[in-house]
């Protein structure tokens, strides 16, 4: 297994500088706010602040984006391994206590439902499954809750019960997520002034590579 | 012409086919078999399965590989074709479950080499980061003058499973899934696992279905829950299971246990295309 010290280092320090910017940028759209709202400013400057302001908010969703995708395929990632490494004795599988945090995986049954346009046999035998009349349905009176049906076929699943009718077994996949408790605070591990970088480095390594409260360890 | 070897032939073994006479003999002279457990497969036959196979068996049949003994009969029109609607089944419990990585040779190589040219169940070898990579999966062939030979690793999830409620009996065989079948494996491993108890408690039923990919059509099997009898097995049975456990688990940590991995050649190599291996 590889030494994720210094990639967790690197995410940490990520963090340190982007909280920075995130508390540099509220006060600036702060201060630009009151004075939109004052009329200081020209036509031709609000235009260069409005495109300016797009772009902004295009990077910070792009980036959002880059890191929720990221974040979902360690979910699974780790939930996978985590599924096999307990296969054969699920009493011993506790939550991941982590030196940053512990993390619960759950899992749950994710299923594409048979669509109303393309499979309506399917789709009105799963709806009458669930006592759902079919007039209703026509009506646009009820719709299927997708999160609400993946949470009922996750209880059938642990209950040992089949799939409802329409619903074919290939069309079902695991659905992985973590539920995490922080262990230390991520803001107490970052500066927000700079300093000795040698120092706080090392600061990182032994709060990484130990599950020790921060209070503890000085 | 010379006379032909049945040796080589295949043959169709049907259940319970021990001779009278052998019925109650004392079982002896196979202990030192038990060295090595390499328990039988459960084989899919395919469209492109070797002649002597399909004159015996359909595609989409199940059999336990090398006996050639049916688990599961694929149902079929007059004319021979799978009927709509309907597949083969079986019940099984699974009993252990460990992962194996395999380097694959080319099956351009078949004949020459080995089709396995390293194979381990150690979770820190370094073909166990190459086969969940689909950028390091594939390597060339040393010494290769084409270029063009790869090798492949790949990662193996195999379920030591028993038949349930089948006339084969309740002997231990191996249920493997990678590459195409990877995800199939996979969607059994969370299944047993959402079952909150342990795996050889529960009967899940194995269904057959054809899976459609780029390079052709293969049959894969389907874990799901049962749908018309108990999903937990009995008091006795689940005492019993669990002693089979606890010796596939020494068996395992002793290095003894052997899965007959096979170049299964229809299964389509999607996995590295699909990124269905992880």
């Amino acid at each position: 297994m590889k030494d994720a010290t210094k990639d967790v280092k690197s995410l940490i320090q990520t963090y340190e500088r982007v909280r920075r910017v995130y508390v540099d940028t509220y006060k600036l759209l702060s201060t630009v706010r009151d004075e939109v709202r004052g009329s200081q400013y020209a036509l031709e400057d609000m235009v260069n602040v409005i495109y300016v302001l797009r772009e902004l908010s295009r990077l910070f969703n792009d980036i959002r984006k880059e890191t929720d995708g990221v974040l979902h395929i360690f979910e699974n990632v780790c939930c996978a391994m985590y599924v096999m490494l307990y296969q054969n004795s699920p009493e011993k599988s506790n939550p991941i206590r982590a030196s940053l945090a512990t993390g619960t995986p759950r899992l749950t049954v994710g299923v594409t439902l048979p669509k109303e346009r393309s499979d309506p046999e399917k789709y009105y035998e799963l709806m009458k499954y669930f006592g759902i009349p079919a007039e209703a349905l026509k009506n646009k009176l009820i719709k299927s809750h997708w999160p609400g049906i993946c949470e009922y076929v996750s209880q059938l699943a642990e209950e040992g019960k089949p799939l409802p009718p329409g619903i074919n077994p290939d069309k079902t996949y695991p659905m992985y997520s973590i539920a995490i408790r922080a262990f230390q605070q991520l803001d107490d591990l970052v500066r927000m002034e700079g300093g000795d970088d040698a120092k706080h480095d090392k600061f990182l390594t032994k709060v990484i590579t130990t599950r020790q409260r921060i209070e503890d360890q000085n | 012409m010379g006379k032909k070897d049945m040796s080589s032939e295949i043959t169709k073994i049907d259940a319970n086919t021990l001779p009278a006479f052998l019925e109650d003999e004392e079982v002896i002279g196979i202990e030192t078999l038990s060295e090595y457990v390499v328990p039988p497969r459960v084989k899919t036959v395919q469209k492109q399965a070797m002649d002597e196979l399909l004159k015996y068996f359909g595609a989409g049949d199940v059999i336990l590989s090398p006996l050639n003994a049916l688990i599961a009969e694929m149902p079929r029109d007059e004319k021979g074709r799978p009927k709509e609607g309907e597949t083969a089944s079986f019940y099984v419990v699974p009993i252990f479950f460990y992962p194996e990585w395999a380097t694959w040779n080319p099956i351009e190589l078949k004949g020459s080499e080995p089709a396995i040219k390293y194979r381990t169940v150690d979770p820190t070898d370094p073909i166990v980061a190459k086969s969940k990579n689909p950028s390091l999966r594939f390597e060339n062939v040393p010494n290769d003058s084409s270029g063009k030979l790869q090798v492949r690793h790949v990662e193996h999830l195999n379920y030591i499973v028993v038949l349930y409620g089948h006339p084969l009996g309740a002997e231990p065989c191996i249920l493997s899934f990678s590459r195409g079948e990877h995800n199939a494996g996979s969607k059994f491993a969370a299944l047993i696992r959402m079952r909150k108890a342990s795996l050889f408690g529960c009967v899940f039923k194995a269904t057959v279905n054809l899976r459609h990919g780029q390079l052709g059509d293969w049959y894969g099997i389907d874990l799901t829950n049962p749908d018309n009898r108990s999903p937990w097995v009995t008091k006795e049975e689940y005492l019993q299971f669990k002693e089979l456990h606890e010796q596939f688990a020494k068996y395992h940590k002793e290095a003894r246990l052997r899965a007959r991995l096979e170049y299964d050649s229809p299964e389509p190599d999607e996995a590295a295309t699909e990124g269905n291996e992880f």
